[in-house]
């Protein structure tokens, strides 16, 4: 028998039949070429299964079961919205600001995390973003193009609650600044600052709507949240 | 007293549940962040609920469920390219430097060589060496036949050694 690499990936792996199996090992006493292919596959095998394991966030299960639960076919099915408004509400579990401030964060550091941003849309334009990404049935407060020295450049709705909520993008060379339009279910009476996953967060209520605003740094999402406050006087 | 069998539901959360920790570690592997994989194992379990009656009871449950979440990611990557209006930034424009970049700058290791493996040679090596699962199941669930199965295995390892050879010269 000649080298067949593949052959003896499916030897590494004790997936040929008997008399296949045979022929490798033969094979392999005078082939040290194939014999090093067995010894680096096995050593990669093993540094594979020791690499360490990301762990989801804390509650995930629980949030499974609880989707889980939500798909399973209710006799009241004329109820499927408010099921689904529930289902929102209990996403931000019970409507906790801090709950939301936690989950803002982490989908803001979730989009610009990536190699090229999530957008829906890439605009400057607030209104051509609102056009496109507001919920059905809802309208969105009218934001500002540039606000603390960042310029809109687009956004999407999150998967976050529904996909009720609209994550907008605000980036300056230096800085990137999420303003989140979230539709219902917080429990807020006016303005809430927090630090969440070494994020700002302000939230604040607007027109019955939660806007969410969230950056890295402290002084910028102060000062966007002043010239949020300031074009809306 | 004989117990009382399970019902569908019950059987759905004793069986299928309990192995969102075994997808979740695949979804990692193969998508980008956690976020991501999060978002995978949460439809590939709704999806899994809603055809449980499809599911053979005694067969592989582990199999059946890998093979939704390989569907559900394989729609969401073409849902993705369709997307109307869905454009990429540029890379000098205004936005925005990744910070895996930097992370990666750091070093190339054998995870960062394991999410650059293209696919679909990531996904055969996965299911294989970290999940463990036999090249038949890999078959199934891939859709391919097992030559194709071993081939991509083989040469998946082949281009992880390439990538960490070249890392540590």
């Amino acid at each position: 028998m000649s080298c067949n690499p593949e052959r003896v990936t499916g030897y590494v792996d004790g997936e040929l039949p008997p008399e296949e199996g045979q022929a490798v090992e033969e094979h392999l006493r005078g082939c040290a070429a194939c014999r090093e292919q067995v010894d680096a596959e096995r050593g990669l095998r093993t540094r594979l299964k020791a690499l360490p394991e990301a762990e989801a966030r804390a509650g995930f299960e629980g949030h499974l079961h609880q989707r889980i639960r939500f798909a399973r076919p209710s006799p009241l099915r004329f109820l499927v919205p408010a099921a689904a408004a529930l289902a929102a509400v209990l996403l931000w579990a019970g409507g906790s600001p801090v709950v939301v401030a936690w989950e803002l964060s982490r989908d803001h550091d979730h989009c610009f995390g990536m190699s090229t941003l999530p957008a829906e849309i890439l605009t400057s334009d607030p209104a051509a973003a609102a056009a496109r990404l507001a919920p059905p049935g809802l309208a969105l407060p009218s934001l500002p193009r540039r606000a603390a020295g960042l310029e809109l450049v687009g956004g999407r709705r999150c998967p976050l609650a529904d996909r009720r909520v609209v994550h907008l993008y605000y980036a300056s060379r230096e800085n990137r600044v999420s303003v989140f339009l979230v539709p219902d279910g917080v429990r807020l009476d006016d303005r809430y600052a927090t630090d969440s996953r070494a994020n700002a967060v302000r939230l604040l209520r607007v027109a019955g709507t939660t806007i969410g605003i969230v950056g890295e740094d402290d002084d910028v999402v102060a000062a966007f949240e002043q010239a949020l406050l300031q074009t809306r006087v | 007293m004989p117990a009382r069998p399970l019902n569908r539901d019950e059987r759905f959360e004793s069986e299928a549940l309990p192995q969102w920790r075994s997808l979740f570690r695949t979804a990692c592997r193969l998508m980008r962040n956690t976020h991501d994989a999060e978002d995978l194992v949460q439809e590939t379990m709704l999806r899994a609920y809603r055809a449980f009656d499809r599911y053979q009871p005694g067969t592989n449950i582990r199999a059946w469920l890998y093979t939704i979440l390989h569907r559900v990611r394989l729609d969401g990557t073409r849902r993705a390219r369709r997307a109307p209006g869905f454009t990429e930034i540029e890379e000098d424009t205004a936005a925005v430097r990744p910070a895996q970049e930097l992370v990666a700058a750091g070093g190339l290791d054998l995870s960062r060589a394991l999410q650059d493996l293209d696919e679909p040679f990531r996904t055969a090596v996965v299911l294989r060496d970290l999940e463990e699962l036999s090249y038949e199941d890999i078959a199934r669930i891939t859709e391919a036949p097992i030559g194709t199965v071993m081939s991509r295995i083989h040469r998946g390892r082949k281009a992880l050694r390439e990538r960490l050879k070249g890392a540590s010269s």
